[in-house]
């Protein structure tokens, strides 16, 4: 019997101690992994054997963050998933504008870290060799999803809130847009699981994205039900 | 009859207190001008001499004789015209060298009262003109100060006019700029303090991790707790100035997302009432919405939040089930780092920042907040947060 190979992540922090730590962690978890403090032994590491998964702390010094992950992305197409411990919604801007597939503030529940990686190894093998264009956002029938702002707003221009949640989820159905998502297909992508037989995460999820878009429950014009299948997203879409 | 003085002198003071500095200096100066005016004119005037033979004749009296001569150290009587005309010739007036006998009285110009009046109005008005036109700059510095407490970086004054206003605008200029490098200067030991926390917290989290299940929870929730500490402080301390811009935001959405975080946790909350688009700061509101109805359900059990549309106001009143808080805390409660111990549960105690920070959050939007026992019982909070008119 064949073990799946572990994903190869690289882990770069200038703490010593986060650096050991973060990759006990994530050995526990199944990840083989390595651990660099700077750009320069990035690179080098890379060189030597590429990664499946990059996670990258912001506030570096000398090179910092932002301009090793532009400097990757010119480069390769490996995830990158983005720490800091600033956490203002500026620099979740400007980490996903120059490549980065995830951001997490520190400081993070490990497990959550894990969550991420998974969902966006999952992302990245679904495309494999593709290079994943991430689009800055949609409209449809009025409303525009600004992904990267993680901003949904009305035909007026006004701002609708969305919990993380349901970002995930429109997101999921508009990158689907018009093609029916079956209830494990939603849970894989927003939870890393499937689902249970009992599960009404998804339900509840969508009937509270129904009410946001002001989409009528019984007779959704938006995201329609299809029995014994899922849901779907039915809409002229526009993307930017 | 001592309230009705009271009260009287209550209200003459509120009077007083609504005249504009202008208008006091203009009621100050104008009865000083025209008295000083009338009684240089009453001086004046009863120093011009008047011969007798010109009072006589406005008088309408015949010639008087011209035998009377003045007796040496002959005091002059003073006559005064407005009692009639003066009493013939028993007190001789005293003759000058030319013949003509002289008789000090007062010239028939007394400005009766509807002339006073009138000058002492019209003086009046000028004088509050001049006072109100040199009192600008005043006015730009009050409005200076004021756009300065919204805007820790609003534009400077510009330092013009007359020396004093210079100076004052000068003063004025660099208070503001002290205020901005101090600010600066606290934000960038923010960020290096944070960064501080965080590192060691993120550490702590990982080592948790790798501990065995079975020890894993206790510690987990210390370490929750001082993570959100850190952040609570962390947020009072960098204030509200974040920034943030004005938006047009789904009020609707936006409280259910709240709601519905809490509900999901098995929270017991009522959502009722809708309201139109509002313009604010939506993570601003949003905070302020959130910390009101977490301490609502952690301390009140369950709670029903309202939500009233009016047109030149949002209310969001959020009332618990709750012990309520003790009538003599409730003024303090707002107060960064008060905590009101008795009604506590020892366990699930603050850092006492919460309603200080949304306090803040919803003064910094021109709204306010209010707290108060209910009569039937528990906590009645409400936010009340502005319609921008514009």
């Amino acid at each position: 019997m064949t073990a799946t190979p572990r994903p190869h992540i690289v882990v770069v922090d200038d703490d010593q101690q986060i650096r050991e730590l973060l990759s006990q962690v994530l050995d526990q978890y199944g990840f083989a992994t390595r651990a660099v403090a700077d750009g320069a032994a990035l690179r080098r590491a890379l060189a030597e054997q590429p990664a499946d998964l990059i996670v990258l702390d912001l506030m570096l010094p000398g090179e910092d963050g932002l301009a090793i992950c532009r400097d990757l992305r010119t480069r390769s197409n490996t995830p990158v998933i983005m720490l800091t411990a600033r956490g203002e919604s500026i620099d979740r801007i400007v980490g996903l504008e120059v490549g980065a597939d995830d951001y997490v503030a520190k400081p993070f529940d490990p497990r959550e870290l894990i969550a991420r990686i998974r969902t966006v190894l999952r992302r990245a093998s679904a495309m494999p060799g593709a290079t994943p264009t991430r689009l800055r956002g949609w409209t449809f029938d009025g409303w525009t999803f600004d992904a990267v702002r993680r901003e949904l707003r009305d035909p007026d221009g006004a701002i609708v809130a969305l919990s993380s949640l349901e970002f995930r989820l429109l997101e999921l159905l508009l990158q689907n847009a018009n093609q029916v998502l079956t209830r494990d297909r939603i849970m894989e992508a927003t939870a890393g699981r499937p689902a249970d037989p009992f599960e009404r995460r998804i339900d509840i999820a969508i009937s509270r994205l129904r009410a946001r878009l002001r989409d009528d429950g019984r007779e959704p014009r938006l995201i329609k039900t299809v029995r014994n299948r899922g849901y779907v997203l039915t809409a002229d879409i526009g993307s930017s | 009859m001592t309230t009705l003085m009271a009260r009287l002198r209550a209200v003459l003071h509120h009077t007083y207190g609504r005249i504009p500095l202008s208008l006091r200096v203009a009621l100050l100066i104008s009865p000083v001008i025209v008295v000083g005016q009338y009684l240089t004119m009453r001086l004046l005037w009863e120093m011009q001499p008047v011969s007798v033979l010109q009072a006589s004749s406005d008088f309408g009296m015949p010639r008087p004789p011209p035998r009377f001569m003045p007796e040496p150290g002959f005091r002059l009587p003073m006559r005064d015209y407005d009692r009639g005309p003066p009493v013939p010739w028993d007190n001789p007036p005293p003759i000058d060298s030319s013949g003509k006998k002289l008789t000090f009285a007062r010239r028939n110009f007394i400005p009766p009262w509807q002339s006073l009046g009138g000058i002492f109005l019209i003086t009046t008005l000028i004088v509050w003109f001049a006072a109100w036109w040199v009192m600008r700059p005043l006015q730009r510095l009050s409005r200076a100060a004021e756009a300065l407490g919204r805007d820790v970086g609003s534009e400077p004054l510009a330092e013009r006019g007359p020396p004093e206003v210079r100076r004052a605008a000068a003063a004025f200029n660099r208070m503001q700029d002290r205020l901005l490098r101090f600010l600066r200067g606290r934000s960038d030991a923010l960020l290096a303090m944070s960064h501080d926390l965080k590192t060691p917290i993120t550490r702590l989290q990982l080592r948790l991790a790798l501990l065995p299940e079975a020890l894993q929870a206790p510690i987990a929730d210390d370490i929750g707790t001082l993570q959100k500490r850190v952040e609570e402080a962390l947020t009072f301390m960098r204030g509200v100035h974040g920034g943030e811009p004005m938006q047009d935001v789904d009020v609707n959405a936006l409280v259910a997302i709240i709601v519905e975080r809490l509900q999901d946790t098995g929270a017991d909350i009522e959502l009722r009432g809708s309201a139109r688009t509002l313009a604010c700061r939506p993570g601003q509101l949003e905070r302020a919405i959130a910390n009101v109805l977490e301490n609502a359900v952690r301390y009140g059990g369950s709670a029903v939040l309202t939500i009233r549309d009016r047109s030149d106001a949002l209310t969001i009143r959020i009332r618990d089930r709750g012990p309520g808080i003790p009538e003599s805390l409730l003024p303090r409660v707002t107060e960064p780092f008060f905590r009101v111990e008795s009604s506590r549960n020892r366990d699930s105690g603050g850092t006492g920042l919460g309603l200080a920070i949304t306090k803040d959050l919803v003064e910094s939007m021109g709204g306010h907040l209010l707290l108060r026992n209910h009569p039937d019982g528990g906590l009645d909070v409400q936010i009340t947060v502005p319609r921008q008119t514009r």
